[in-house]
């Protein structure tokens, strides 16, 4: 679960924040102004993320929704604006 | 053994793969090889490049056997939905 | 480091390599290192009419910050090797 933490023992508040909302519903935000919602799965140092559920909208839900994806979707860390809980 | 995006990634080898780009591109193909720069390389890919041409969105397809596409490009990478 | 030792595979094959500014090469794979520059031999532009000013052009070095694709046929390709190789990858090189 803890995939962010276990490698240090003084926990930084960020790292904390990272592991405690593996398994929320959460927004994240790319560099490109899309905008994705899902359930995070995992999330690395680099801000690497995997979503279930995931939606798809530009910059903001009110937005037209883009695209829904079934399987899990792999978000690339150094594309990733913010990660926040919905 | 934790269960890193990246290696939740490696359930898809061997698999079809949806592969967003940078610049209006996608990419899908059967996932052959990544790494951590997200470096891949995909086979029987179908490249999908987007374009706006006098307001009227448009797209064009190329096809190749094999492809190495470097990481900086990629923003998202899932199974392509009708493939369930 | 799988795809630099991926790329050393393809040493003296013909590889077609695609940049971000959509300029596209075709030449020999001469030789790769870390950052995975290229060093491509008796180039050839596949789309001479659009880039005419590398008809000249026989050798060239390819920064590898700059490459967007690189087309590759089947049979250079051991994909058994290759999804074995990204398993055996360390995916997180966390310090």
């Amino acid at each position: 679960m803890s995939t962010v933490a276990d490698k240090s023992e003084a926990v930084s508040a960020s790292t904390q924040f990272l592991s405690d909302i593996i398994g929320k519903p959460v927004y994240v935000k790319l560099h490109s102004g899309m905008l994705y919602t899902g359930t995070l799965e995992s999330i690395d140092g680099f801000m690497n993320i995997a979503l279930s559920s995931a939606t798809e909208h530009y910059e903001n839900k009110d937005n037209g929704l883009i695209n829904t994806y079934n399987s899990d979707v792999f978000l690339r860390g150094t594309q990733v604006m913010y990660i926040s809980e919905v | 053994m934790s269960n890193t995006p990246l290696d939740l990634l490696k359930l898809n080898l061997d698999e079809k793969v949806y592969v967003k780009l940078r610049g209006a591109r996608s990419m899908t193909g059967t996932l052959q090889a990544f790494d951590s720069h997200c470096n891949i390389v995909l086979s029987d890919a179908v490249e999908t490049v987007y374009d706006i041409v006098d307001g009227e969105m448009r797209s064009s397809e190329r096809s190749s056997e094999m492809v190495f596409v470097r990481g900086d490009s990629v923003t998202l990478i899932t199974t392509p939905e009708d493939e369930e | 480091m799988l795809f630099f030792s991926f790329f050393k595979t393809l040493v003296d094959q013909e590889v077609v390599v695609q940049l971000k500014n959509d300029i596209e090469l075709k030449g020999t794979l001469q030789s790769v290192d870390q950052f995975l520059n290229l060093k491509l031999d008796n180039i050839s532009c596949t789309d001479q009419e659009k880039y005419p000013h590398l008809v000249s052009v026989r050798n060239i070095f390819i920064r590898g910050s700059t490459v967007r694709y690189v087309y590759l046929n089947k049979n250079m390709v051991d994909t058994n090797l290759l999804q074995d190789a990204t398993r055996r990858e360390a995916m997180s090189e966390r310090k």
